[in-house]
């Protein structure tokens, strides 16, 4: 019996238990007022028929499989199976998959013979995981029927108290998805740490992840220093970006508080916020094919001999131009907090606008646009698709903007894509590096928040 | 208080030196206006290279046979369908988990 039509006969039971008890509610209210309406003790009683047996279910299906694979291994066809386990495991999937009929035969003849087997056991354990959980619900609902209700009997507070549960677990699960993210960075970093020392990986200056295959080959040393890495993503994120980003930003959202007319400000604003929906995909290949070769002629012609098609400029300049709406908007809110009172002081004591905005308006606001400034830069340094297009892959400590630098995103992707082997120091030190930019871009954000909120109404 | 009025002898509306300061206050505050516009000048022309280079070089290959066929090793009859229809599978299947988990959690 399939899990589908358990399921559907777990529901037409609650749906009948739920049923008597709406009926045996509006009976009892001929007698008087009830606590809770008649729907309440319906829908009461049928969760609590389903909620058992559906777990049963789902507490039956991992179960089932690791015993059908048993069960098929106990047959004499499944101990004629060679020992070598992943060979085994192989031939197994493949008679799944012929026993389901998504497959004709399989690659291992073995498969074939093995595939009634799987069909038998499937039949078996599926079945007495649906009679168990039909059994279950109607024990439930035997219990359920048994306890008659009087007119007391607080229905309504006890579906108030599933729905929290329910409200509770939806919470749980994202919290429970954000712990396994780093609790899986932080095992596989702790396994790279035991490969390569902390402190190597923290203050070296070289990168070049590299493991031998033979001890004999060239550059069999691998070395991880994240120093280049972290030089790179700051540079391109925190310093060209922001060269770019503050100013634009900044001056953007002075003018379109202070100065545009409303009207103005209506369509601009949404259409510089149109920046930041543009897909970084496409940022990257405008930094890389338009902008790149540009500023490539442009340090060639200014005399730099190192200048690179693949230069921290280009892809800084349009790191910062994707920032922009994120600084304008941050600090168009904190000069927008501003109270109305200070402004006015200032004009009244016969200051220009300018001097307005830069001696009362930037000081009161300067927390909200710190605070802006910090989660545009920890955006910056996780960008990753700009930096792959644009930025380049040699690990170099420069500051000349022209030289091609890289930075921890990229080189995550370039460990990370194509075959690897996952015990090598190479692959693990993908993890340590997301690990560090994980810590780093949550330290600023944490900053940034405080800063916000602890300075941010000190004039109200 | 008396530090400033040393500092800043009281002088005539119609002085030479009261004239010009107002003139230079005057002058930086234009000055930062037409900064002001030219930020958001500067900021709205970089998305309008930008979509203008996007639809430039985008719209001759952008045909209806580009938009229905899947990927092909052969350029001239390559098209994005399956990649599209991949985004939008990657789409429904993130707001099938996202939707519900996120609204209830927010409540």
């Amino acid at each position: 019996m399939s899990a589908g039509l358990t399921s559907l006969i777990v529901l037409l039971i609650a749906a009948a238990v739920g049923w008597m008890a709406y009926r045996h509610a509006a009976h009892l209210r001929t007698g008087g007022r009830l606590h809770s309406l008649p729907t309440y003790h319906g829908v009461h009683a049928a969760l609590w028929v389903l909620a058992p047996a559906l777990l049963v279910l789902a507490a039956w299906a991992p179960m089932q499989s690791r015993l059908i694979d048993q069960a098929v291994l106990a047959t004499p066809e499944g101990e004629a199976l060679p020992q070598f386990e992943m060979q085994r495991q192989a031939i197994l999937d493949e008679a799944r998959q012929i026993a389901h009929r998504e497959i004709e035969a399989g690659f291992n003849p073995e498969s074939t013979t093995i595939a009634p087997r799987i069909t038998e056991a499937e039949g078996r354990y599926g079945s007495i995981g649906a009679i168990g959980a039909i059994l279950v619900a109607l024990g439930s609902a035997g219990i359920i029927l048994l306890r008659r209700r009087d007119r007391e009997f607080r229905a309504r507070t006890a579906v108030e108290r599933w729905m929290n549960g329910l409200l509770l677990v939806a919470s749980l699960i994202a919290i429970f998805t954000t712990l396994g993210i780093v609790l899986s960075l932080l095992f596989e970093s702790l396994r790279f740490f035991k490969l390569v020392p902390l402190t190597d990986f923290l203050f070296g200056l070289s990168w070049s992840p590299q493991t031998a295959i033979r001890a004999d080959q060239a550059g069999s040393s691998g070395a991880f220093g994240s120093i280049p890495l972290f030089w790179g993503t700051v540079f391109i994120g925190a310093i060209i970006a922001m060269i770019v980003a503050i100013p634009l930003g900044l001056m953007s959202a002075i003018y379109l508080t202070q100065y545009a007319a409303p009207k103005v400000r209506s369509v601009v604003k949404p259409l510089l916020e149109i920046l930041a929906g543009v897909p970084t995909v496409v940022y990257g290949y405008f930094a890389a094919l338009t902008l790149a070769p540009a500023v490539r002629d442009l340090g060639i012609a200014l005399g730099v001999s190192s200048a690179s098609s693949e230069s921290a400029l280009a892809a800084g300049l349009v790191m910062g131009v994707m920032i922009i709406p994120f600084v304008s908007s941050m600090a168009d809110d904190s000069i927008a907090a501003v109270p109305q009172a200070m402004r006015d002081g200032s004009l009244a004591l016969g200051a220009t606008r300018s001097e307005t905005i830069r001696k009362v308006l930037l000081p009161a606001a300067l927390p909200g646009v710190v605070g802006g400034v910090l989660l545009a830069v920890s955006r910056a340094i996780g960008e990753t698709m700009i930096v792959v297009m644009a930025a380049g892959l040699s690990a170099n400590l420069s500051a000349n903007p022209f030289a091609s630098v890289t930075t921890v995103t990229v080189q995550i992707v370039q460990l990370l894509t194509g075959d690897q082997e996952f015990d090598s120091a190479k692959t693990l030190a993908a993890f340590a590096l997301g690990l560090v930019l994980f810590l780093i871009t949550l330290a600023l954000n944490l900053v940034a928040l405080t800063v916000v909120r602890r300075y941010r109404e000190a004039y109200e | 208080m008396s530090s400033i009025a040393a500092d800043f002898p009281a002088t005539r509306w119609t002085d030479q030196a009261m004239q010009s300061r107002l003139r230079r206050r005057y002058r930086s505050e234009s000055l930062f206006k037409f900064l002001g516009f030219a930020a958001v000048g500067i900021s709205l022309s970089f998305l309008v290279f930008l979509l203008g280079t996007m639809i430039w070089k985008g719209i001759g290959g952008l045909t209806l046979d580009f938009l229905r066929n899947s990927d092909s090793t052969d350029a001239a009859t390559a098209g994005v369908w399956g990649a599209l229809k991949g985004s939008f599978l990657a789409i429904l299947v993130t707001m099938a988990l996202a939707f519900p988990v996120g609204v209830l959690s927010a409540i």
